[in-house]
């Protein structure tokens, strides 16, 4: 009851200070908003790759040349599927392209290529010439749905339209955002490829564990290719966003500092109005104990307000608002226009981190210079 | 019997051996008996409400011994020195002392917030002390929308609340006029009815010569000049 009545009295006397505590809130949850977007965001982009990637195959082999990647003759498919430990080998046809009229990237992938985890929000995968299926980003983007034709320029600069059957969802939003499916012979003659190559093979192994020997044998087999395995990509999209927000950290290190210096700055300088209060408290019988029992829920009702309020803003930022400040910093990524919202994942370790980093030191420069005055005679306090 | 306080050859001196040193007092020996009205009276600086705090337990002297009911407090660990302040002391500071934003009743029912009592205890205690002081009616209001002399019943109610055996008033008529100054000399007196022992600082005449006080202690320099 007693610990009740206190917290009562804490939760008072920040009321009474409500201007000083409010201002203290606002850029304590500012500092926690960023902070906690840039985590959101890398770990909602690092999550949605692993989606992206979870049912690619395990070896994507593709052909350089000049050290850029090229098409890939067919015939390498027969030779390599020929490797023990290869399960399947399947040539893929797909490309970019770049919609002037939008100014935005699509992704054109012909459907027996196609990603297992696609599932069709409404429609029909197209089944016939001249027909495709479109992500939700291109629908928006260009205005159109099902029924509706879209219309491309092909290599030949020539107008190509497709009946759109389907809009695809998915789990990811970007897995499918900027996709366009099309029939193999469709995209063959809309980009020009020619009947013996392909973009890239994918090399399907039938255990796991030997996807490095066989990546390894097919680079000694045909030295200008590249095998690029799942987990080389899923470790390299993690490297690339884990980097950006480092980056990001480190520039959000001197707003860090601001509020570090803010807080040691409440820590040493108690004004004297508290410092009178905490003097007459003690004269009238509270203990030091009492005190800093007081400063304590002061101390957890600001900092945790703050976290939460914090937390939210930056999963409306993040996950609602497209991470419009942080975007062009941690994306950074040309083909993932046109925009795509990121879904939801939160990691409860990364809350942890983000409370722990920012409600234990609030607390204590709460606490010090509290516990610095309750110890000090109430007579010299009361005087501040 | 042993007095209620009694103090041994108390010596206080602030900033010890620096260059700002200040010896407040200077080996005070007095005793007061249960029940009674003792007054401290000496100019300013004479070292009066250096002498209250040390009695009132809210610092430890530089030398010298203080008992309170029998019990030596001057070597008390803080939390002891603490309790003890909390169960045998009510204290009327000279500038109130009384938190601004706070309303009345919350000023008066501070000193029970870390104490087992329930609230709808605290507060009957609150109303009934108000009643006896005539404020019934200001129990929600502010303490800077009282006048001087309602905030002075405020800071006897607060010192009151906790029942305590010892009031102890530090320069209690400074901010009053002699109206309001003669009406608090009889609610200490009615407080000294209810079986409180009553130690007050002053240099207002009209305190000291009042025939409440039945002890008067006169200081100059920290040392205790004369006792009638």
């Amino acid at each position: 009851m007693r610990h009740l009545k206190i917290l009562e009295y804490a939760l008072s006397a920040l009321w009474r200070r409500k201007y000083k505590n409010l201002a203290i809130v606002l850029v304590y949850c500012f500092t926690i908003a960023v902070l906690a977007s840039i985590l959101f965001l890398t770990h909602a982009l690092k999550t949605e790759a692993t989606y992206l990637l979870a049912d690619a195959p395990e070896l994507i082999v593709q052909r350089l040349f000049a050290g850029r990647h090229d098409l890939i003759p067919l015939d390498y498919a027969d030779q390599i599927g020929k490797i023990p430990g290869v399960a399947e080998v399947h040539p893929r046809f797909w490309g970019y392209y770049y919609d002037s009229l939008t100014e935005a990237n699509f992704t054109l992938l012909e459907t027996s290529s196609g990603h297992s985890p696609l599932t069709m929000l409404q429609g029909d995968l197209p089944s016939a010439p001249g027909e495709c299926a479109i992500g939700a980003g291109v629908a928006k983007v260009r205005k159109i749905d099902i029924g509706d034709d879209l219309i491309l320029i092909d290599s030949s600069n020539t107008g190509v339209s497709l009946e759109v059957t389907g809009v695809f969802s998915s789990r990811s939003d970007l897995l499918t955002n900027d996709l366009v499916i099309l029939g193999r012979e469709d995209l063959i003659e809309f980009f020009g490829f020619s009947t013996d190559l392909a973009t890239d093979l994918a090399v399907r192994v039938s255990n796991p564990r030997e996807v490095n020997t066989i990546a390894a044998k097919i680079k000694r087999q045909w030295p200008n290719t590249r095998p690029i395995s799942r987990s080389e990509i899923i470790r390299t999209y993690a490297a690339v966003f884990n980097w950006r927000s480092g980056m990001m950290l480190s520039v959000f290190a001197a707003a860090l500092v601001a509020f570090c210096i803010l807080a040691w700055d409440k820590a040493t300088g108690i004004s004297v109005e508290e410092k009178r209060e905490i003097g007459i408290l003690k004269a009238v019988g509270w203990e030091t104990s009492n005190i800093l029992e007081l400063k304590f829920w002061e101390g957890m009702a600001i900092s945790l307000t703050s976290l939460l309020l914090g937390l939210l803003a930056a999963y409306v930022h993040v996950f609602f608002l497209g991470a419009t400040l942080l975007t062009p910093v941690i994306k950074g990524w040309s083909v993932l226009f046109p925009t795509f919202h990121l879904t939801p994942f939160i990691d409860l370790y990364q809350i942890l981190v983000i409370g722990f980093l920012t409600v234990p030191p609030y607390v204590a420069s709460t606490l010090i210079p509290s516990w610095k005055a309750a110890i000090t005679d109430p007579e010299t306090a009361m005087r501040g | 019997m042993e007095s209620l306080i009694r103090t041994e050859n108390v010596k206080k001196i602030y900033n010890a051996r620096r260059p700002d040193e200040f010896r407040a007092l200077e080996g005070v020996s007095l005793q007061v008996e249960k029940g009674e009205v003792a007054v401290l009276k000496g100019p300013s600086g004479s070292g009066k409400t250096t002498l209250l705090s040390l009695i009132g337990c809210m610092s430890r002297p530089t030398a010298g011994n203080i008992f309170v009911a029998g019990k030596n407090v001057s070597k008390l660990s803080e939390r002891f020195l603490t309790r003890t302040r909390q169960q045998t002391f009510g204290f009327i500071f000279q500038q109130f002392n009384l938190l601004r934003d706070l309303s009345v009743m919350e000023n008066i029912l501070l000193p029970l917030y870390p104490q087992q009592i329930k609230i709808s205890e605290m507060l009957e205690r609150g109303r009934e002390l108000l009643a006896r002081l005539d404020m019934e009616n200001k129990q929600q209001m502010k303490i800077n929308q009282l006048s001087g002399g309602e905030q002075q019943r405020v800071a006897i109610a607060r010192a009151l609340i906790n029942d305590p055996e010892i009031v102890i008033a530090d320069e209690p008529t400074a901010h009053l006029d002699s109206k309001l100054s003669i009406d608090l000399l009889g609610l200490l007196e009615e407080i000294n009815r209810m079986g409180k022992t009553i130690i007050i600082a002053t240099h207002d005449p009209l305190v000291y010569e009042h025939p409440l006080m039945t002890r008067t202690l006169a200081l100059r320099d920290g040392r205790l000049e004369e006792e009638s």
